[in-house]
């Protein structure tokens, strides 16, 4: 991962995610409408809603992902690591070359550090295919956040994790807020953490 | 993208569908048709062209639906599409991939296939160079269709209708361009049409697939 010490401080300060009034449409109906928030270095946006609440549709539209919203988005997204819910893993493939995938594309010296951090740096040469859905989302977590990007927008991170890769995660999470990053995670669960920040999508509809 | 071109190739030997099949294909219809004609020697050798140029068609059109599907069932795509990478320079890849898996190969088994079918080596080897120079238009329609294949609603449908009348002008040049060539005609300028036909879509097509891509990753 980055050194986030040796960048400047004022690209630290200027960073930030932030959108207003976002209205979002799925198939011509309103999912949510005058969402507005603001996230500084340090923060976490914890997001908390209901089954079809919008979670989703709301971290595509701020990747970019969607165009059929209204509202302004600010996300640097160069900036930007993004998990959806689906792990984009190639199952055919072992767990090493997964991870070095996707950091070779994005031209990062390849490292497992954060593979070790979540304990699967033994299963660099299994398949895919032969691992839980648990280890699945630690490979894809792994491959998305070594990249060194200062903001991570992660969909359901913690579905399928066990209660130490949860706190692993949380853990990670609160670190990376700590060394100026911002994080935006959405769960239909109760956080295993208590973040900056949180947004109750069901208010909104 | 040098990554993603040799991920992709690798996947393709590894589940060895992707590249034994269209190779199978290709055998299979320039081996049966002639048994199914039957013995006219001459016979085979006026039809040849058309059969090898019929056999690419067939084999880069294999797998039209497997091309951007896995990427978009498992979530590659929206990561793709998320990451500094832009959609097109990932689509390049996949015409590229699909050329060398079907394409390219073909390119150098129809030599040989062509002494089968009782074309002398020197056709052959022309006939060789005219698909060297369509397919990769080829690649870039089919595509065109997997993408546009990928749409929810009458997405296959579309697929045909879209693939179809965009290879039939390959298919015309290049079985032109040897039946030129056996006739001693000048035979180039087909060769150069089909060539700015490949360069044209390899140029425009990522752009238009992307646009398709998008459209569903929205969805």
């Amino acid at each position: 991962m980055a050194n986030l010490d040796e960048t400047k401080t004022s690209e630290v300060e200027l960073l930030s995610v932030g959108v207003k009034n976002l209205t979002c449409y799925r198939n011509d109906a309103t999912v949510f409408s005058n969402v507005s928030f603001q996230l500084h270095p340090g923060e976490q946006l914890f997001i908390i809603g209901s089954n079809g609440s919008g979670k989703t549709t709301l971290l595509k539209t701020l990747m970019g992902l969607s165009s059929k919203f209204e509202g302004n988005i600010l996300v640097p997204l160069h900036e930007t690591a993004y998990l959806g819910h689906l792990n984009g893993l190639k199952s055919e493939f072992t767990v090493g070359d997964n991870h070095e995938f996707w950091l070779k594309l994005e031209n990062i010296p390849v490292s497992h550090s954060l593979l070790e951090y979540f304990e699967i740096d033994d299963l660099t040469g299994t398949p895919v295919r032969l691992l839980s859905e648990g280890q699945k989302k630690k490979v894809a977590l792994a491959g998305a956040l070594e990249s060194g990007k200062r903001i991570w927008i992660l969909d359901e991170p913690f579905n399928g994790l066990d209660r130490k890769g949860q706190v692993l995660l949380a853990e990670l999470i609160q670190g990376h807020c700590e060394k100026m990053g911002i994080v935006v995670v959405t769960s239909h669960l109760e956080p295993v953490f208590r973040p900056t920040r949180s947004l109750a999508l069901d208010k909104y509809r | 993208m040098l990554t993603l071109i040799a991920r992709d190739l690798r996947a393709n030997f590894r589940t060895g569908s992707g590249i034994w099949l269209p190779l199978t294909m290709f055998l299979t219809i320039v081996v049966l048709i002639p048994i199914g004609i039957g013995p006219d020697v001459d016979l085979h050798a006026t039809i040849a062209p058309a059969i090898l140029w019929i056999g690419v068609v067939f084999s880069v059109f294999l797998f039209l639906d497997r091309i951007f599907s896995p990427d978009l069932e498992d979530g590659f795509l929206d990561r793709i599409a998320a990451s500094d990478l832009p959609l097109e320079k990932y689509v390049w890849c996949k015409i590229i991939v699909l050329w060398i898996s079907s394409g390219l190969l073909l390119t150098i088994l129809t030599p040989f296939l062509g002494l089968f079918l009782n074309l002398p080596l020197p056709v052959g080897l022309m006939c060789s160079s005219s698909i060297l120079a369509g397919s990769p238009a080829l690649a870039a329609i089919g595509c065109l269709g997997g993408g546009i294949g990928t749409f929810n609603r009458h997405g296959n449908l579309l697929q045909t209708v879209i693939v179809l009348p965009l290879s039939i002008p390959i298919l015309i040049f290049g079985t032109k361009s040897v039946i030129a060539y056996s006739n001693g005609e000048p035979y180039l300028t087909w060769i150069l049409q089909l060539s700015g036909i490949s360069l044209a879509s390899i140029a425009i097509f990522p752009f238009l697939i992307s646009y398709a891509l998008k459209t569903v990753l929205e969805e």
